[in-house]
């Protein structure tokens, strides 16, 4: 243990009276916000407002309402009596300069629960291994080795590209499928990652042929198919900017003003959305207004701009509000949102609090300590035998060497010889 | 016949310990005799043990739906058939039978090496138990064992050699077994109470 308590207390305490303090300042603007979204039910006002800004592109990046009052709240739904939840998660080993072989891993798993039925959930793995200079290297395999970043889009493409591939195997049963995503279905990719436009391009490929398998299952037997991005723990401050929209006058909607939360500062969806929404409500389905969701809409099609609500999945003594993104195609039928909603409420039930199929889906992906231990033997051993050098490099040596233990004894010797 | 039950996950001469997984537990039971044989070119080696406790772990995933409440079916079955819950079986060794090409031979002490990892673990069949319980000094390294329950533990395994005969010798069997505890428990007369009480034929 080498992180010195002593000197960390004070700053934990200081920690604690400033977090006390800024819950006391948001719950005194929270109040006005609460007022402003009570009275947000004016549809046309609304839409008034978000078209004066984009004229004005005044940079909003608020929400939008798409076909119900910003303030409207929907109850728990009648959950379909059969359904496939199917839930793809992925991890992954990262490359490692200082390992004694260049390579990484992603592990990608997919969890298919038969909801209703005693059938036997079925679960998938798909370990990839990639150690080409292709793979690993910038600029086509001759720079430097990619970051980590480059790792974490590259399995997000495997894991939509997975649940695509999924769904598609089980669009003949006869019951509305969904596919769950842990994380926002709109994908921010970094313009600095590697291969960013093919990436996101097999991405949206990917959402457009989940689309392919929604159209063919209403057309063989007229059940929905919706793709799902779950966003469990979010900051997001969406309908907090709409508030602050609807407040300002139409000479006030400008960037300078609009990049603001003006007197809504500090405040977020989720603090606002535990207030208002009953366990198992979800709020109206609105739009988030970004570029990106534009260029979903423009570049790939009306049916993938992507949609979301909150949905209160925690209790009335602890409730717990997740975001919940999904394209347009299923926005737009409300048949295919109550779906969503009631099997969301009825996997969160299983475990208390979030979706079983993902939580087992996590599980199966994760890539254990131990697990990457047996691997890096493994791959060492395969190497040697084929008269390759393995050698860890000294700094990793030497971290081994000084993580490996003995650490306590060596830091109260320490705090010994400083009394 | 031998019924296998699971792997050895780590072993010492004094036992070891043999994991399965939850849908197969239904057979193994506590004092139940088990084998498992591990082979080299001149000899074979099959140490013979008995179950002293079968444990099932939890973790955070098992808790999280126990405090949920309400199970369904399907999830029941992905916990007991997907999911790896991994069921400890303990096995204390109280002999092992050594065979050559010369025939085979029953030693009541500790086998000379433990078992290897993922070698396989067996209940022992009825023939098997009776083999090995022809002598009855497998009754003194459970009276010897530390940290294992030994009254039960030895009433449990003296009954299942009992049973492993044929009804009309099965009263013969449990006095002689009385009369050896006695000997080996003379020191302390509670706990030989308590067992022959256990033991003794209805």
């Amino acid at each position: 243990m080498s992180l010195e308590f002593d000197k960390l207390i004070e700053q934990i305490q200081r920690m604690g009276r400033f977090s006390a303090y800024r819950t006391q300042d948001i719950s005194e603007r929270g109040q006005y916000a609460l007022e402003m979204l009570d009275q947000a039910n004016d549809l046309e006002e609304v839409q008034r407002k978000i078209e004066l800004v984009r004229l004005r592109d005044a940079g909003y990046r608020g929400a939008a309402p798409f076909e119900e009052d910003v303030n409207s709240r929907f109850n728990r739904p009648e959950v379909p009596q059969w359904a496939t939840v199917i839930a793809v998660d992925g991890s992954q080993v990262y490359p490692d300069m200082h390992g004694a072989s260049l390579y990484y891993l992603t592990n990608i798993a997919a969890f298919v629960y038969y909801h209703g039925s005693q059938e036997l959930p079925e679960q998938l793995c798909r370990p990839y291994l990639f150690y080409a200079d292709s793979d690993l290297r910038e600029e086509n395999g001759i720079g430097s080795v990619i970051k980590n970043t480059v790792v974490n889009a590259r399995r997000t493409v495997q894991e939509i590209t997975a649940l695509v591939e999924y769904a598609h195997l089980h669009r003949h049963y006869k019951a509305p499928l969904i596919g769950l995503m842990d994380g926002p279905l709109l994908w921010m990719i970094g313009t600095d990652i590697t291969d960013s436009v093919k990436l996101e391009a097999d991405y949206r490929g990917a959402l457009v042929a989940f689309h392919d398998v929604h159209v063919n299952m209403r057309d063989v037997h007229h059940h929905n198919a919706s793709i799902v991005g779950y966003v469990d723990r979010h900051d997001s401050r969406f309908v907090i900017r709409l508030l602050h929209l609807l407040m300002l006058d139409d000479h006030q909607v400008k960037r300078s003003i609009v990049e603001t939360d003006g007197p809504f500062e500090g405040l977020t969806d989720d603090w606002l959305f535990s207030r208002v929404l009953k366990p198992g409500q979800r709020s109206a389905v609105m739009i988030q207004q970004s570029p990106r969701n534009k260029s979903y809409r423009l570049d790939t099609g009306l049916n993938y701009e992507i949609a979301f609500f909150y949905l209160n999945v925690g209790s009335f003594s602890r409730p717990h509000v997740v975001r919940v993104e999904v394209p347009m195609w299923v926005a737009k039928s409300p048949e295919a949102v109550n779906e969503v909603h009631g099997l969301l409420l009825a996997q969160c039930d299983l475990t208390g609090g979030y979706p079983y199929a993902l939580t087992r889906a996590d599980e199966l992906a994760v890539v254990s300590g131990q697990e990457k231990y047996q691997l890096n033997t493994l791959i060492n051993i395969e190497l040697l035998k084929n008269q390759q050098r393995v050698e860890i490099s000294p700094k990793q040596i030497g971290k081994g060497q000084a993580r490996a233990g003995r650490r306590q004894h060596h830091s109260q010797l320490r705090s010994g010889m400083k009394e | 016949m031998a019924y296998e039950i699971g792997r050895v996950l780590r072993a010492s001469t004094d036992g070891f310990t043999c994991g399965t997984r939850s849908p197969e537990i239904g057979r193994p039971a506590f004092g139940a005799f088990v084998q498992t044989t591990t082979s080299a070119v001149d000899y074979e080696l099959t140490v013979i043990g008995v179950i002293t406790e079968i444990r099932i772990d939890d973790d955070p995933l098992i808790r999280q739906l126990v405090m949920a409440g309400g199970m369904e079916e399907s999830i029941l079955r992905d916990q007991r058939e997907n999911r790896m819950v991994p069921v400890e079986i303990e096995v204390l060794s109280v002999g092992y039978i050594y065979t050559t090409k010369h025939g085979s031979q029953i030693l009541y002490s500790l086998p000379p090496r433990p078992p290897l990892s993922l070698d396989p673990v067996a209940l022992c069949g009825a023939d098997e138990i009776m083999y090995f319980t022809t002598g009855l000094d497998f009754v003194r390294l459970i009276v010897n064992a530390g940290a294992v329950p030994m009254a039960d533990l030895l009433a449990a395994s003296v009954r299942e050699a009992a049973l492993a005969r044929p009804q009309e010798q099965q009263h013969e069997f449990l006095v002689k077994a009385g009369r050896r505890l006695a000997e080996l428990l003379s020191g302390d007369l509670a706990m030989l109470k308590h067992v022959l009480n256990m033991i003794s034929p209805r």
